[in-house]
Order: C-alpha cells, then sequence, then structure tokens
C-alpha cells in the first residue's frame, strides 16, 4: 500500500537522523556537555539533559523501526523536532554566543538552514502521523501473533 | 475520521495527540528559559549616562560577503583588514569603505593560520603567532618585505602581544611557575625580559578567566588590559607599572565563567555561557572605549537590541564618562572595532561600518 511504503520512508529518514545525531553527540560526550552548557538555556542542567537528548534519540530510533511502537514514535519524533526548533528560535534571540551541539555535519548549518531542516522533519513527522493508517498490515500481524502466543501460553 | 485526497487520515484523537505534543515541547523550552539565568533577564543593578545624541547611524557600510574578519589596523588613508581564516592576506579600504587593493603578506608557513593574529601600525605590519610565540615583522610598502624574525628560546610563551615599537612589545605571557598569565615586556635582541606581576589576577584558572583585550596607544604611551569576563581593567606605563586598576561600570566583580578540565586530554574549557563584560576596546582620543553585552537598569530593551552600546572612560584614571550606540546592521553581531579620530570602524559579521563621533 502506498501510504504504508511513505511512512516507512519517513519512519527510516527519522531514524536515519536520531541514529547519526544521538550516536555523535555520545561518541564526542565531553564536548557535547561542554557545549550544552555554554548555552545560556541549558547551563544548570547540562549534566543531565547531556544524558537524555542521544538516548531518547536513540530510544525513538529503535521504536520507530519496531511496527508496533511506530506511531508513538512518530509522536516523539515530532515532539523532539518542534522542541529542538523551538530551542533554537529561542537561543536566537540572544546575541551572545551561540552553542550548536547537534553533531555531525548537521552541526556545520547555518542558523536559518537549520530552522528550515528542522522544519522539513517536523513536516515529514506529522505527514506520517497523519498518513499513519488506523491499522497497518503488520499492525495486525503482530496482534494475531500476540494472540497466537498468548493462546499458547494459556493452554 | 475523514481521509482527503492527499492520503491523510485526520482523526480527532491525532490532532488532540498532536496539539498536546506541540504544547508540550514549546512550554518546555519556556520553562528552559524561566528556569534558566539568561544573561540581561534580571537587572543588572548600574546606571548608563548617555552624549548628546546617542544613536550613531552609520556613515558608509560595505558588504564583505564574508565573516570572520578583524581590523588589523589604521592608518590616516587606509583601514586595514585581515580575516581568521586567511590571516596572511591584508585587505586595504580607503574612509569611504572603497576596497583599495589586497595584499599578500607573506607564505604561509607550516604554522596553524588560526593561531595567527595580524597587527598593523603603519608602516609596519606585525604577524603574531599565538601558538609559537614568535612575531614577524614586515613593511607596508614596497615589493621585498624586510623580515625581521623575531624569537627567542629563552622569552617565554606568550598569547597576545602589542608592539610598542618594531623592536619591543607587551606581550600576555605563560606563567608555567604561577600558573597564570603575566603582563611581561620583551625586546629583540635583548634576553632580558620585564615582568608584572601585580598586574593580572586570577579568579578562576589564571588563564581562561583572565582573557581579555591587550592595547597600547604610542600618545598617550599607555598600555591597558581590559578583562572580558568582569569588570576591571588596568593601565600601565610602558615599563609595565601599574598606573591604576579600574571597574567598569556594571556590578560583575568575579567572573562568573565556568571552567572545566576536560579528561581525554590536557587542556581545559569554558563550561558555561561566554558572557563578554567588556566584549571589545579600543584606545583613541585620550579616552578607552569598551563595548559591553551588559545592559543598564535605565536602559531601553529593544534600544539595547537594535544597537550596540559602547561605554567610554577618562584614560587619565579610568573614570566613567558616558555612552553612546552604534546602530546594528539587521541582527548581526558586534566583532571588532577602532577608532581614528573622529571615525569609528566596526566589523558586524560580514559587514564593515563606519560611524562618525562628530555631533
Amino acid at each position: 500500500m502506498k501510504k504504508t511504503l511513505i511512512v516507512n520512508v519517513i519512519a527510516s529518514l527519522l531514524i536515519l537522523l536520531f541514529v547519526y545525531t544521538g550516536t555523535s553527540k555520545l561518541l564526542g560526550f565531553e564536548k557535547f556537555r561542554i557545549e550544552l552548557s555554554k548555552s545560556p538555556l541549558l547551563t544548570s542542567f547540562a549534566g543531565w539533559v547531556a544524558w537524555i537528548i542521544p538516548v531518547v534519540e536513540i530510544v525513538v530510533a529503535i521504536m520507530l523501526a519496531m511496527p508496533r511502537f511506530r506511531l508513538i514514535a512518530l509522536y516523539g519524533s515530532f515532539s523532539l523536532m518542534v522542541m529542538f526548533t523551538a530551542y533554537l528560535i529561542a537561543i536566537l534571540q540572544f546575541s551572545f554566543y551561540i552553542p550548536c551541539t547537534c553533531g555531525g555535519v548537521i552541526q556545520s548549518m547555518s542558523w536559518s538552514a537549520h530552522i528550515v531542516f528542522n522544519c522539513f522533519f517536523i513536516f515529514l513527522s506529522l505527514s506520517a502521523i497523519l498518513m499513519y493508517p488506523r491499522k497497518t498490515n503488520t499492525d495486525v500481524d503482530t496482534q494475531i501473533h500476540l494472540n497466537k502466543k498468548l493462546n499458547y501460553l494459556s493452554r | 475520521m475523514k481521509s482527503n485526497k492527499n492520503g491523510f487520515t485526520f482523526s480527532r484523537s491525532k490532532l488532540i495527540t498532536l496539539g498536546c505534543c506541540t504544547l508540550l515541547s514549546i512550554t518546555s523550552i519556556v520553562a528552559l528559559y524561566e528556569l534558566s539565568d539568561v544573561p540581561n533577564k534580571k537587572k543588572n543593578g548600574f546606571r548608563r549616562e548617555y552624549r548628546n545624541n546617542p544613536f550613531l547611524s552609520p556613515m558608509y557600510s560595505k558588504a564583505l560577503n564574508l565573516g570572520g574578519y578583524y581590523i588589523s589596523g589604521l592608518s590616516n588613508s587606509y583601514i586595514y583588514l585581515s580575516n581568521y581564516s586567511d590571516p596572511l592576506i591584508l585587505m586595504r579600504y580607503d574612509y569611504e569603505l572603497n576596497f583599495i587593493s589586497s595584499h599578500n603578506i607573506g607564505k604561509s608557513d607550516s604554522a596553524r593560520q588560526e593561531a595567527v593574529t595580524v597587527k598593523v601600525d603603519s608602516p609596519y605590519i606585525y604577524v603574531i603567532n599565538r601558538e609559537t610565540s614568535e612575531i614577524h615583522l614586515y613593511s607596508l610598502f614596497g615589493k621585498s618585505h624586510p623580515k625581521l624574525g623575531f624569537h627567542n628560546s629563552l622569552h617565554p610563551k606568550f598569547t597576545a602581544a602589542s608592539p610598542l615599537s618594531p623592536t619591543t612589545f607587551i606581550v600576555r605571557a605563560i606563567d608555567t611557575q604561577l600558573n597564570q598569565y603575566v603582563l611581561a615586556k620583551i625586546a629583540t635582541g635583548n634576553q632580558e625580559v620585564k615582568f608584572s606581576y601585580d598586574a593580572l589576577q586570577k579568579q578562576i584558572d589564571g588563564f581562561l578567566d583572565i582573557d581579555g583585550q591587550l592595547l597600547y596607544e604610542a600618545d598617550s604611551n599607555c598600555v591597558i588590559y581590559v578583562y572580558y569576563y568582569r569588570n576591571q581593567f588596568i593601565c600601565l606605563d610602558s615599563n609595565l607599572n601599574v598606573v591604576y586598576k579600574a571597574n567598569s561600570i556594571d556590578t560583575n566583580r568575579f567572573s562568573k565563567l565556568g571552567v572545566k578540565k576536560i579528561n581525554s586530554s590536557k587542556f581545559t574549557a569554558i563550561s558555561s555561557p561566554q558572557i563578554f563584560i567588556n566584549a571589545a576596546s579600543y584606545i583613541a582620543n585620550g579616552k578607552l572605549f569598551i563595548k559591553s553585552d551588559m545592559m543598564a537598569d535605565n536602559e531601553d530593551r529593544r534600544l539595547f537590541g537594535k544597537g550596540f552600546v559602547i561605554d567610554e572612560y577618562d584614560l587619565k584614571d579610568g573614570r566613567y564618562i558616558h555612552s553612546f550606540y552604534l546602530s546594528r546592521m539587521g541582527k548581526r553581531k558586534f566583532d571588532d572595532f577602532q577608532i581614528l579620530g573622529n571615525r569609528l570602524i566596526a566589523i558586524q559579521e560580514d559587514y564593515l561600518v563606519e560611524y562618525d563621533l562628530t555631533f
């Protein structure tokens, strides 16, 4: 089905994004934490935000890969991207040093490019949520599989 | 459940969940702002006086098409600009901001280019390498540049230098025993170094917290060191005797800089917002001009956003005189400025801007 295909493509793009940014943060963890603490908004929370962001990114990526949790993960990606964009807009209000800690190639983007990039992914996750069928075949499949398992266990 | 042509299904529960997600995400950022100690959010506890007509509009402005420029020097007829990414190319503009020429100072050697600062004090060009602690001297005129190498293994390592003459320099040296920066005077052909131990004062780590701008002006024979992260500047004579220590008008006596040691290397790094109390300074006309990032209590927040505030101090005793604004080019950030007579030349990201200080 066409819709499922689009949803799957979007989910794969999001997985790619979150795995890439999440792991690049974890690989350069020390630098990431220090960069976060330079942000006027995050300085007092840098210690745990530095862990939470990449962990959440990777968890969302894993959930996106699992059909059962795909819809929840899409809501998660949507929220994450909205949050990052709101943070960007907020931080641009200050004319002080603005740290960027997105990791990897994404870090080299200009601020306007960054916002456009984020909005694109907000749009993608939004579309995927809206296109997400009530129950996809795979969902039904897992449901059947689970039922079988339950039947087997209760026997 | 409605489904339109595009294949979107707008169920009520989806829309409600999306709305909640958006709201929650934005609220979390607003909450972060409310909880954080963003600079200038609270009152800073000081007031500014303003000169007549405090808001200066640009007399000329010129797009440079690239950021990363700084002013390497001003002569009577030209403005010299260098770029951090390619420091050995010197650009020359006239005071109507017309591009005149670009001048290749020399071949780049193995030294990392980011560590090079160029200063022009006509007719000399000083190429200062902060990494190798070398200073090379070139001439602005003539094709063959007489190059006077300046490097002495007996001299201390330094990270900033201000030429008093082509042969004597005030430097911000690394003192390995005190483990902090100190000011020193060095000279070519002379191994003797004069240190000033009572000028720079350590508050945190002795390096990052001491960071600031080293200035010298020949007319007043005055060396000034302005700290970036605390409200202090020090005036010394050219023999490094402290003439006075004065405070800039804001209340940040102690640097709020967070400093963290990086485990994986021997370096320390700044681990807090870099709030420049005194972001850029320059000496001219018997005054010290400081571009401050701190908003005063009697300041209009909108005006503070539309312009850059410059505070003027009397060079004789460091007394605060008054302040004025330089209008901002769009949303650009302020990078650097220098003054010659009544002309104030500033760099705002990719813009070169000239203001007139008269009237």
